[in-house]
């Protein structure tokens, strides 16, 4: 028994410390065992698991990529049937397979035809360029997905001191509401099922703000999660009526607008030309802005001059996109097309030759020459999106006039029918899918982190909205922007196989397969696993490369 | 949370144990096989006809056949085929997935007990045999017998004939004639009707189109691409690229003669559902005149028809109460037909009826339809398939497996498809009937003669006389070679690319990936040897064609252009090969 105590330790009759064992502050080795044997009990199934159905097969997967394995010469049942067929080691062949293919005839080899028998591979370098340019719907989505989650912040109840009156006419409203559901099931049974759909319309609006206002931002955040609520299949199918080119509901609500805007645009042809120059002139801005920036962060020393070739290259793409696209000496490009796309590519290289001066002149604080490639990359990559999306926005502005001057004047667009619009669809049903999605939890689940007293500090220097938001808002919410920048970019480049196999079977042409459409394909269309394989694993390679790149240079603006 | 744990774990084994409890095979002491197919409620009753033609044939043989249509899809097929756990019967569509699902040892070889058992070929039609055969080191095996016979054809609807107050198309017509009763058809439909578009027909199957001028997805040896050759014609000239031409006209129908709809105008009609769906409703509103039908879409007239007759029987009633009753007796005693013909005569004679109730030829009324052949350039032919079905080598119960082959060729089963309407019997002999014919009306099923009398022979016509399969390379999967040409096609109809240059790139694609699956193959493979002199006969072959002299019967390969040279006079079936012109004379 213990007798005293000293300095918090059990001391036995001598006055000696007990054994920790016996004092109860460690437990003894037997109870070690238990706890360690109790622990593994649990982890097992969960470690077997991972083991089993994780770690074996994606070994097994790299495995079968370097080999010949196809599903019409190695299974268990074909081996009944015709015998063994050998199974071969491949080298990385499949890889070679994947990235070339042998050129066709007259068909020259890669590298200006350097490289002879060889080309790319068609299939491949278009389905990544699909994927790709999917992603490029990412940060509109994480945008979108921020605005809602800030909507959605707000207190947009009714408050307690009318709480009551509120309640009142709320509960009249959902009165008048179900009236008009009443009403809008009379109208369509008799037979104006198109007004029948405008009174229910109207009547889910109503009932959301009444709903809204009485209940408060529960209603609303639970009515924009709602989508994730319905499987994905289902979601797809819906857009899919939704795309119709003839009767979806998307053509319908276009086809009166667009026919206005026929008549509006032959009226005033000069509109669409004039606003042409004014997007035109803003992706010049984005592009001084752009090369700007990368000049002050070289002389300022946080760039050094071999890490700014890439992102340099990058600023100048659009300028060599819009020449390939309207190249200003070929017969048939329209006057004001060649005058815009030389007055732009003028202004771009005007600003690239500023920047290269100016750096000339060397760097106020010097740095390693490959410091801040990362960075700039991204940063670059950013102008790029937004460049291309005006200069896509120039080019629509451009034919406009043409294009309404047409005999059937401005048509909607046949979605997913449509060669050109098919991937433009999918990237804005996956957009409105990211409004409402995990993203905009997570950002509302953020916002309700940013300290208050922030915002009390911004006022009191006298920031505005913008300002709050930009010096306050932002900053804290760096964390979460990275880490849904980072999964977004890896569920991007693994993602479209739900939708290519629900809403376009990888079509028209090839525009929506995407390389895990592809990898299906390959493996269970045609039974080519090992080849399969080896395109899920170059997947991986460029999943791998891009988190680690985003996880290197990103964290700094976390950091920062 | 440990006892949580161990509760979660211990209901979960009872729910283990409880669904394989109920699993039907430890409901019966019955051998159980399992049959993957579609979603068609007719199944049940043909499972029913088996358990009671097994009870009758082979009494001495217990077994319990169940429906699995929820693994119908062809990935789920081959996984769990390659895994071990296939169903022990398979449905199969076309010798297309026959063929993949028997290269990767999954379905049995059947030659022996279809002999035995009465389901050999001798028992189809002669047509099908490409796509019930494989063959192995030489020898033909079959592998699967025919569910239903899968052909389609031209169906027009007299009904938006009488509306339109157009004359019905031929029996048969070339492409000129097709082209300009397209035209004519469109423009007197759609010139009172503004908001609405009204086409000649849905559309055309491709491969129907390009084979009437004479040329192939392969060509005469299989061993590379046909589709961008020059075929050779019955006056012994090679000048027209039959694919090149197909793509052009097709884009010409839908783009500048608008007398069929574009694949986004056929989207927008909604074509989703089985036996016709949406498309069949498309097709009865009168958003174009001919549909390309197979009998199996009779399934969905029929409740269609039931639909009509009652609002046709109202509007009469309405009709009679206003005083003309004899409407009635018309369309009772004589049909539809002579309804409308009545009705016509009548609004001719100065009678107005009341628009609520004058009957719509579109809308009241069992359909009344016809049918015509699909146009064509040298060669009028037609698209053959069949849902077959294969037994799978990993059975338990190949036997009992086997045996429902040998029931599907079966009276019992064939009298069910026959009345079932779902394609056409697999047995021909099953076919020469009033039956199948010209089945009895019946109000209750939604059969009028009207409908229907017209069609049964033409499907069957078709696939005793001009119906052509599908053709295989032994060098490539059909799905591969397929999809070489679906993006340079599709790019060409979107405006990407040239005509010339979809059909001269999908054909060297086409080629590269025989060559390259060619270059893969073991060493010993004697698939190498036969790709090596089939390119020499090839060359042969296009040197003989350069000069417009018949080709040898025994140096093609290719079914298709057997019938083709042998339909213009170009096959030597002497069974001499001639001497050949020098093998350099190019071909075009």
């Amino acid at each position: 028994m213990p007798t005293e105590q000293v300095e918090g330790m059990l001391t036995d009759a001598g006055g000696k410390p007990r054994d920790p064992i016996e004092q109860g502050t460690q437990s003894p080795r037997v109870s070690d065992t238990k706890r360690l044997a109790t622990g593994l009990a649990f982890i097992t199934p969960n470690i077997l698991g991972f083991l089993a159905f994780t770690l074996l097969p994606l070994l097994f997967a790299m495995g079968l990529a370097f080999t010949n394995w196809d599903l019409r010469l190695h299974n268990d049942m074909r081996v009944e049937q015709f015998g063994e067929a050998p199974l071969k080691f491949v080298g990385l062949d499949n890889f070679r397979d994947l990235l070339f293919e042998p050129t066709l005839p007259g068909q020259p080899g890669m590298v200006f035809g350097l490289v002879d028998g060889w080309t790319w591979n068609n299939s491949f370098w278009k389905y990544l360029g699909n994927t790709l340019f999917f992603m490029m719907a990412t940060p509109f989505a994480i945008g979108l997905s921020l605005l809602s989650a800030m909507l959605l912040s707000k207190d947009l109840s009714g408050g307690n001191a009318r709480n009551k009156r509120r309640m009142l006419i709320g509960g009249a409203m959902v009165a008048g509401v179900l009236l008009m559901v009443g009403g809008t099931l009379t109208v369509m049974r008799l037979g104006s099922p198109m007004n029948g759909m405008i009174l229910l319309f109207c009547a889910a609006a109503a009932t959301i703000i009444v709903l809204g206002t009485t209940v408060g931002q529960t209603v609303y955040r639970t009515i924009f999660y709602l989508p994730h609520f319905v499987a994905g299949v289902a979601t797809f199918l819906l857009w899919k009526k939704l795309f119709n080119p003839e009767y979806g509901p998307l053509t319908m609500a276009l086809r009166p607008i667009l026919d206005r805007m026929t008549a509006f645009i032959n009226a005033a042809p000069w509109l669409p030309l004039t606003l042409m120059w004014v997007t035109l002139g803003l992706g010049a801005a984005i592009s001084f802005f752009g090369f700007a920036k990368l000049r002050k962060d070289y002389v300022e020393g946080d760039l050094g001059w071999r890490s700014a070739i890439i992102p340099f290259g990058v600023m100048l793409l659009p300028a060599l996109l819009i020449f390939s696209w309207y190249d200003p000496l070929a017969e048939g490009t329209a006057m004001a097309a060649r005058v815009a796309v030389l007055l732009y590519m003028a202004a771009v290289f005007a600003a690239l030759v500023h920047a290269i001066i100016y750096m000339a002149g060397g760097q106020e604080i010097a740095c390693k020459s490959v410091e801040g490639g990362g960075s700039a990359f991204m940063f670059a990559a950013v102008m790029l999106v937004g460049q291309l999306v005006l200069i896509g926005l120039t080019a629509t502005l451009l034919q406009l006039p043409s294009w309404a001057a047409e005999p059937a004047g401005l048509e909607p667009p046949k979605w997913l029918a449509d060669v050109h619009w098919a991937k433009p669809s999918i990237m804005f049903m996956g957009m409105w899918a990211a409004i409402g999605g995990n993203t905009m939890l997570l950002y509302i689940a953020a916002l309700t982190n940013v300290p208050q007293e922030l915002y009390e500090a911004s006022e009191i220097d006298g920031a505005g909205r913008f300002g709050k938001f930009w010096n306050v808002t932002w900053p804290q919410l760096a964390p979460t922007t990275f880490f849904i920048v980072v999964m977004a970019v890896i569920g991007g480049l693994q993602g479209g196989f739900e939708m290519a196999r629900v809403m376009t079977g990888g079509g028209p042409a090839g525009q929506t397969t995407t390389v895990s459409y592809y990898i299906f394909q390959e493996g269970f269309e045609t039974g080519k696993l090992a080849y399969s394989s080896a395109i899920a694993w170059f997947l991986f390679f460029l999943v791998f490369t891009v988190t680690v790149f985003n996880w290197r240079f990103g964290n700094r603006y976390v950091n920062d | 949370m440990k006892w949580i744990f161990l509760v979660i774990f211990g209901v979960l084994t009872l729910c283990s144990y409880w669904i394989y409890a109920t699993l039907p095979e430890q409901e019966t002491s019955k051998p159980v096989i399992y049959w993957v197919t579609d979603r068609n409620p007719a199944r049940n009753q043909q499972v029913d006809l088996f358990h009671d033609w097994m009870a009758k044939n082979h009494p001495d043989k217990d077994v319990l056949l169940l429906l699995d249509m929820g693994n119908r899809d062809g990935q789920k097929q081959i996984i769990q085929g390659v895994s071990g756990v296939g169903a022990d019967v398979q449905d199969t569509y076309h010798g297309v997935q026959v063929r993949l699902y028997h290269s990767m040892g999954i379905v049995e070889h059947l030659t022996e007990q279809a002999k035995e058992l009465g389901f050999g070929l001798d028992q189809t039609y002669p047509a099908l045999a490409t796509e019930l055969t494989v063959t192995v080191d030489g020898e033909t095996e079959q592998v699967a017998f025919p569910c239903n016979v899968a052909n389609a054809r031209y169906i027009f609807n007299e009904g938006l004939l009488r509306e339109v107050g157009f004359p019905a198309p031929p029996e048969s017509w070339t492409i000129e004639k097709f082209e300009a009763y397209g035209k004519a058809f469109v423009e007197k439909a759609n010139a009172d009707n503004p908001t609405r578009r009204r086409f000649v027909a849905r559309d055309i199957p491709l491969d129907v189109l390009y084979r009437s001028y004479g040329i192939d997805l392969f060509n005469e040896t299989l061993t590379g691409a046909g589709i961008d050759d020059y075929a050779l014609t019955p006056d012994g000239l090679a000048t027209e690229r039959g694919y090149v031409r197909a793509l052009e006209l097709t884009y010409k129908w839908q783009r500048v003669d608008r007398i069929m709809p574009t694949a986004s105008e056929i989207a927008a009609m909604n074509t989703e559902g089985g036996y016709g769906g949406a498309a069949l409703a498309s097709f009865e509103r009168g958003d174009f005149l001919i549909s390309n039908s197979g009998r199996w879409e009779l399934i969905k007239m029929r409740e269609t028809n039931k639909l009509r007759v009652r609002r046709l029987e109202t509007k009469l009633d309405g009709l009679a109460d206003a005083g003309y009753p004899r409407l009635r007796d018309i369309w009772e005693a004589q049909g539809v037909v002579a309804l409308f013909d009545e009705i016509e005569r009548l609004e001719a004679s100065g009678v107005v009826f009341d628009q609520a109730l004058r009957p719509d030829p579109l809308a009241d009324g069992p359909l009344v339809l016809n049918t015509v052949q699909y146009p064509y350039r040298f060669l009028p032919n037609a698209a053959l398939g069949t849902r077959a079905a294969v037994v799978y080598t990993g059975s338990d119960h190949k036997e009992l497996a086997t045996l429902f082959l040998a029931f599907l060729a079966s009276e019992e089963y064939n009298a069910n498809i026959v009345a079932d309407a779902d394609g056409l019997p697999p047995n021909p002999a099953y076919t020469d009937s009033e039956a199948f014919l010209r089945p009895a009306e019946d109000p209750d099923l939604g059969v009028y003669s009207e409908t229907e009398w017209k069609l049964h022979e033409a499907w069957l016509d078709d696939v005793q006389g001009i119906a052509i399969g599908k053709t295989y390379s032994p060098y490539v999967l059909y799905r591969e070679a397929e999809r070489e040409l679906g993006r340079p096609r599709d790019e060409f109809y979107e405006g990407i690319g040239t005509v010339e240059r979809a059909a001269d790139l999908s054909a060297a694609r086409l080629d590269r990936l025989i060559a390259t699956n060619v270059s893969k193959l073991e060493p010993d493979d004697p698939l190498r040897d036969q790709y090596a002199e089939g390119l020499e006969t090839q060359k042969k072959i296009d040197a003989l064609k350069a000069a417009g002299k018949p080709i040898p019967a025994e140096w093609i390969s290719n079914p298709f252009f057997t019938r083709y040279y042998r339909e213009i006079g170009m096959l030597d079936e002497s069974g001499s090969a001639i001497e050949t012109p020098a093998v350099e004379t190019e071909t075009h």
